[in-house]
């Protein structure tokens, strides 16, 4: 299985300064794009089923369905000379597996496994793990569309 | 002069509800004023270490511990005990810690265990 890209952002919050954060952004292109899961329940080494519903393929891209595990961790960070350290809540893809779909509107049902020895759905003080199914459009040199449903995985 | 401890377990992998059992083992004796096992399930990243749960035996023994002495105990394992689990920038892991409170600084005799 391919090591998952690792990938590492402040956890920022939706919007700050008057800009919106990246997966705001990928949200707010996810025009015609959505994820429909009715039992957003699962053990590891079991599958999901979902329901990928696409209404504007056209703006689109290249459409995908995935299972995301994103790690959020707690991490110091020394800022400057004299500062000292600060606490910070970082990010990073622990898991994910993609599988491609039709670029044509309609209903489009999949099937997600999750690995049996992943990282259960988990918040705790200083390490968290966080579920989602996603549908994304890849465009070419922009931003992708990212419509999204966070699930639990129980142990 | 601290305490130094061995601790002996009767297995390595244990499931939820389970009861961990053991022994400690006073290697060296020292002052102390008292000695417990805690059981705690860990949260860990490269700069942060969390209790997330934590259970204990309460006090074994009080006062000064004398080599070669040995204290057992029985600690259960929550039915609902989550597993342990490692990712890229963390782990999650059930811990015994034994525990001597001394005047100063404590002694620790830590030891991970395999929860499924």
């Amino acid at each position: 299985m391919p090591r998952p890209s690792v990938w590492k952002q402040l956890v920022t919050t939706g919007r700050a300064s008057g800009t919106l954060s990246l997966d705001g952004l990928r949200k707010k292109l996810a025009k015609g794009l959505e994820v429909r899961v009715d039992r957003p329940e699962v053990c590891r080494g079991e599958e999901i089923e979902a329901l990928v519903v696409v209404t504007e393929p056209d703006r689109l891209g290249e459409l995908e369905a995935g299972l995301v595990c994103t790690e959020h961790y707690d991490e110091e960070v020394h800022t400057g000379s004299d500062s000292g350290a600060s606490r910070m809540t970082c990010k990073a893809v622990e898991h994910e597996a993609w599988q491609p779909l039709p670029s044509v509107a309609g209903e489009h049902s999949v099937r997600l496994a999750v690995p049996a020895n992943a990282p259960f759905s988990y918040e705790g003080s200083c390490l968290s793990f966080q579920w989602e199914v996603v549908a994304r459009g890849r465009r070419d040199r922009k931003l992708d569309a990212r419509a999204s449903q966070e699930i639990s995985v129980r142990p | 002069m601290s305490p130094r401890f061995d601790l002996q377990l009767d297995r390595d992998r244990y499931r939820p509800g389970d009861s961990v059992a053991g022994t400690v083992l006073v290697r060296e004796g020292g002052r102390s004023r008292s000695l417990e096992v805690q059981l705690g399930y860990i949260e860990e990243t490269d700069d942060y270490l969390e209790v997330a749960t934590s259970i204990s035996t309460g006090h074994l023994h009080k006062g000064d511990l004398e080599t070669g002495a040995s204290f057992c105990f029985e600690l259960a394992l929550p039915p609902d005990a989550l597993p342990n689990v490692t990712s890229s920038h963390g782990q999650l892991y059930w811990q015994l810690d034994v525990k001597s409170d001394e005047r100063g600084r404590d002694s620790h005799e830590l030891r991970r265990i395999e929860v499924d």
